[in-house]
């Protein structure tokens, strides 16, 4: 008996350190700008390729991974592996990124979180130029929703209230001040002319859920996290910050149309990135293989089941992308005093 | 309702999910006993297996696991006072010290037994009062929750086994440790000296420290000693008039406490049982024998955090919260079924709630029986030499700690914890108080300042809502009676001492 239960012991234990054995200590930490032989760019992929995650499983970052991962599976003849790599808001997934070998088999999913990251906490550590930025593969905008008892039926009667009692307003939403979402609203609250007081939540779910039992006024969230309360009549959204309509949400009018003349280009977007000085051609390959990978049925299904928006991007662009969204985060962060 | 329920037995009888529900059960023995695995890193674990199957058996297999999870941790708890999962830290009070006497296999049946009562009847409070009850979790403001932590907190008068003061140390010191990391609310880093520190200290690796690697560090001590005669189980393992004699905290008390927490939001299985088994030591006649092998203290605690469960399920399915950790990768794992767990589940989809509470109803008592026969396996643990275990228990806690985060980070955090926790041992000061300190403070801290910017700075908004108002009340009795009983207690001690001089 004695003996029965050490090797299952065994077996667990060893099946664990398989389990853990990380991509990053099969290639040689550091190693960065791997310039590949003509041949291998020909041959690229030619074993399984690990996308690390920044948060843990079951959330919309990771639901993104898995189902890019599956998509791009039979284009790429490779397995593509998920990781997940939690921790420090994102940092542990940034340093396990940064040290892996730049041969385009290690990558990682990415949210604006690391960009604000690099240019805030983290900006000693890291530069834009630390990464290559391969793809941009989503868009979830954000949207302002209210609780059913409130009094505010619109946007404009909300920013009413808002001009008459500056800082009265409670608006909360995921992440401290100088957060994605904190950023969008204060976007909006500028081009309103308003202030109101933030509450900072440790995620959308969290916010979303303050909403509902009605503690605070106002939640920044995504459309994905609140339609099923608005299906239900337990929330009312009031506007989304978008260039157009959502197909999900017809009844609800874009910041712009209302005249509020933001600037969209600050969403809630993901990606994929990978290590400064994965060989161009690689690079332009997984770029590729990722935009046939969007243009699936089973990844668009996926992206209408959870309201995401179409936001394909190549490497080029994305990385044009990745620039302009550090200057705009560093300019409000600047504004609002983030360190 | 009740065809609804039929319904989802009948689902649930088929060959499939009855081998999903073993499965389920057996993964999460093991999940929950090796100490550095949560049920909700199980969880995480099997979630990508899932993906491919059938939203009702997927959502049954984690389910089962993350039940049975929740029993393992109080397996090494008692054998190894290395709990598995933080929810069972309250079970090593006295589940080890009653395995060194000789008695691992009665505190690990009673463990098994509470465990399987305090699911079962959680299970049915759940059925009954899943919606109704999620309302209640939606009450819960940054207030509400300050005043649980605080509630929580104030438990350390009666956890902190002989001087008060030493529990406040340990407590201050985890609330210390909560502060580093990036601050919740501004966002600017706190002691933070490197880059993982970011993050904060991970709890989990810290725990395995703080418990069972200090814990190999007193084997070590004692290392060529022979281990005490283990006694032999004979039928059940335990009495009739025993589990009679408990018979209130484990049918009635710890099931409703676990129950109701489960359902808050955050609150979760480590509260319950911490607050179940402060309940059944303040009720107790027989205060005293309370963290030296009391059967009571281990129903108590394993009871509620195997009802919290069930209670974390309840706003997940009627509303689609999260009530825990776990609970927040299974609506993960419902999402990428397809499926939106929410306030139209049980309209559009009510396959998906019916089935799982008769999965509840039947992967209860599979989880005794498989538990009741494991009982006679683990028991043979404690007859392991001392030597030879401490390097096994080693062992576990490193690889515990890597597979947190796969990273060397958490291992250092669980070594280095590990130390200071043999320090503080030998200086007899309680560690339970640290843990307490580490699961509340972040709560505490990140309620208070929300709490404070919704009421623009005004302090008195701690006394306007009922809920908090109650809590508060409670936890200063719950931090005063003790110490005006000790200081009572001292009291007729001397005059006695008087009258006997004289």
């Amino acid at each position: 008996m004695k003996k029965a239960i050490w090797l299952v012991l065994l077996i667990v234990t060893v099946g664990l350190l398989a389990a853990c054995n990380s991509p990053q200590s099969s290639g040689e930490a550091g190693a960065n700008n791997v310039s590949a032989s003509k041949e291998e760019v020909e041959n690229f992929p030619e074993k399984s390729i690990t996308i690390l995650v920044h948060t843990s499983a079951g959330g919309p970052t990771d639901l993104m991974a898995r189902e890019i991962a599956k998509a791009v599976e039979p284009i790429l003849g490779q397995k593509v592996l998920v990781e997940n790599r939690p921790g420090g808001s994102g940092a542990t997934q940034m340093a396990g990124i940064q040290s892996a070998k730049a041969d385009g088999y290690t990558l990682g999913a990415m949210t604006p979180s690391q960009i604000g990251l690099i240019e805030g906490t983290l900006k000693d550590q890291y530069k834009l130029d630390d990464f290559s930025w391969i793809s941009r593969t989503q868009i979830d905008p954000y949207v302002i929703v209210v609780n059913k008892k409130s009094p505010f039926n619109t946007l404009e009667e909300l920013i009413e209230f808002a001009k008459e009692n500056p800082g009265e307003l409670k608006i909360g939403g995921y992440g401290a001040v100088g957060s994605g979402h904190n950023v969008a609203w204060n976007i909006l609250a500028e081009k309103a002319g308003i202030e109101a007081t933030w509450a900072a939540y440790e995620s959308t779910g969290d916010a979303v859920t303050a909403i509902l039992g009605n503690h605070i006024d106002v939640a920044n969230s995504n459309p994905g996290q609140v339609s099923q309360y608005v299906e239900s009549g337990d929330l009312k959204v009031l506007g989304v910050m978008n260039d157009e309509r959502l197909e999900d949400l017809p009844e609800v009018p874009t910041y712009k149309e209302l005249g509020y003349d933001v600037d969209t280009s600050w969403t809630q977007f993901r990606g994929i990135f990978g290590p400064a000085g994965i060989d161009p051609a690689i690079q332009k390959k997984l770029s590729d293989a990722f935009a046939e990978a969007m243009e699936t049925e089973g990844y668009k299904e996926y992206m209408k089941k959870t309201q995401m928006v179409q936001g394909s991007m190549n490497n080029e662009e994305y990385t044009e992308y990745i620039a302009k969204q550090s200057e705009l985060t560093k300019e409000w962060y600047e504004r609002l005093g983030v360190e | 309702m009740f065809a609804s329920l039929l319904d989802g037995f009948s689902t649930v009888f088929t060959f499939e999910i009855l081998l999903f529900i073993l499965v389920g059960s057996l993964i999460g023995y093991f999940v929950g006993a090796l100490p550095g695995l949560t049920p909700s890193v199980g969880i995480a674990l099997l979630v990508p297996i899932t993906f491919t199957m059938e939203p009702v058996p997927a959502l049954i297999l984690l389910v089962s696991l993350y039940v049975a999870a929740e029993y393992g941790g109080g397996i090494t708890a008692i054998l190894l006072n290395a709990p598995g999962t933080p929810a069972a830290a309250a079970t090593a009070l006295d589940g080890y010290p009653l395995a060194t006497k000789g008695q691992a296999g009665k505190a690990l049946t009673i463990s098994i037994l509470a465990s399987g009562v305090g699911a079962l009847v959680s299970a049915i409070l759940l059925i009954f009062t899943a919606v109704p009850m999620a309302a209640m979790a939606l009450q819960f403001g940054p207030l509400e929750y300050f005043a649980l932590a605080i509630f929580g907190l104030s438990l350390i008068s009666s956890l902190s086994e002989g001087s008060i003061v030493k529990g406040f140390i340990a407590m201050f010191f985890g609330l210390l440790i909560i502060s580093v990391g990036i601050d919740p609310i501004v966002g600017v880093p706190r002691f933070a000296m490197t880059v993982d520190l970011l993050g904060g200290i991970p709890f989990l690796p810290a725990l395995v420290g703080l418990f069972a690697l200090s814990e190999v560090l007193f084997m070590l001590e004692k290392a060529d000693e022979k281990r005490n005669k283990v006694e032999k189980i004979t039928g059940l393992g335990v009495s009739l008039a025993e589990i009679k004699s408990i018979k209130k905290t484990m049918f009635i008390k710890a099931p409703l406490l676990g129950y109701v927490i489960g359902v808050i939001p955050g609150a979760g299985a480590t509260i319950a049982s911490l607050i179940s088994y402060n309940e059944a030591r303040r009720s107790s006649k027989d205060k005293i024998s309370f963290g030296k092998g009391n059967i009571e203290g281990i129903a108590a605690s394993e009871g509620a955090n195997n009802a919290a469960v069930p209670g974390a399920l309840a706003p997940l399915l009627a509303l689609g919260i999260p009530g825990s950790a776990s609970a927040a990768i299974l609506i993960g794992a419902l999402t990428m079924q397809g499926l939106q767990p929410g306030p139209k589940l049980f309209t559009d989809n009510p396959e998906i709630p019916y089935s799982l509470f008769a999965a509840l109803l039947i992967a209860t008592p599979i989880m005794i029986v498989i538990g009741l026969v494991g009982v006679r396996a683990w028991v043979n643990v404690t007859k392991i030499p001392n030597n030879i275990l401490a390097v096994i228990v080693a062992g576990i806690c490193v690889v515990g700690a890597y597979a947190y985060s796969n990273s060397m980070y958490s291992v250092w955090v669980m070594l280095i914890f590990g130390i200071f926790g043999y320090f503080i041992r030998k200086l007899k000061i309680p560690t339970t108080p640290i843990v307490l300190a580490m699961v509340l403070g972040f709560m505490m801290e990140v309620n208070f300042r929300r709490g404070m910017i919704i009421a623009d700075g005004e302090l008195s908004f701690l006394f306007t809502r009922p809920i908090s108002l109650i809590l508060i009340v409670l936890s200063l009795l719950t931090l005063i009676l003790p110490l005006i009983q000790g200081y009572k207690d001292a009291k007729i001690k001397s005059t006695k001492a008087g009258v006997n001089h004289r």
